[in-house]
């Protein structure tokens, strides 16, 4: 019996494992890209560079 | 229904990753002295003031763009500048655009209160910005706008408002 509820509930705890993980790893990305951006040279123009190429396209 | 769900929760997620690098990269320019390219920077602190007679603004042609800060808002920006019959004008496209209207937001600041600084090749000058929307003047400005970027600006589009031209004058006037 205990077995079958076992087998029952394991997808679901996969389930948010996977959901878990997701967030962790967009909250480790965000983090990232914040200290990436502020202290390592270059990344900055490069966020900038690519943003004027997309408001460009977008405004006309 | 809960597939498209987490399917929008994930691109959303994943979406925030750019946005978060563009209103970082964003921020940071606003405390730099001065912009850099599409990003407002701070106020234009370095560089020698200006004093004396208006120079021949004719060393703009070999200038493709110049710093221009308002003091209200004291935020700084890049942007094309042109002189004409000895005259100094800056500008600005898109305004006829929603994305436009929201991108530069300078322009209506401008005409709001337009008093402005301008750091040219490391010297600061202190302006007063005038808008210019019609008049035969527009035929001259247009003409040396597009003479020296490769820009479409044409006096229609300035008397219809999808680009907002600005006469760069002395602060006096």
């Amino acid at each position: 019996m205990s077995g079958s509820s076992k087998s029952h509930h394991a997808p679901d705890d996969n389930r948010r494992k996977t959901v878990t993980h997701f967030y962790k790893f967009i909250a480790i990305a965000l983090v990232t890209t914040v200290l990436a951006v502020l202290f390592i040279p270059g990344v900055d123009e490069f966020i900038e560079q690519t943003f004027q190429r997309y408001l460009g396209r977008a405004a006309r | 229904m809960q597939v498209v769900t987490r399917v929008l929760v994930v691109v959303l997620c994943l979406l925030l990753i750019p946005v978060t690098a563009v209103v970082t990269a964003a921020m940071k320019q606003r405390f730099a002295d001065g912009p850099n390219r599409v990003f407002s920077g701070g106020p234009l602190v370095s560089g020698a003031l200006h004093a004396g007679p208006d120079p021949d603004w004719a060393f703009l042609d070999e200038i493709a763009t110049i710093e221009l800060q308002l003091l209200d808002p004291p935020r700084s920006r890049r942007i094309w500048a042109t002189d004409h019959a000895g005259k100094l004008y800056v500008w600005s496209g898109y305004m006829g655009t929603t994305v436009g209207r929201l991108w530069k937001r300078w322009p209506v600041d401008a005409e709001r209160d337009g008093r402005a600084i301008l750091r040219i090749d490391g010297t600061r000058y202190e302006r007063q910005l005038v808008r210019i929307s019609s008049g035969n003047i527009l035929d001259g400005i247009t003409s040396a706008i597009t003479s020296k970027y490769p820009s479409r600006t044409t006096r229609a589009a300035v008397e219809a408002g999808d680009v907002w031209v600005f006469e760069v004058a002395p602060r006096s006037r």
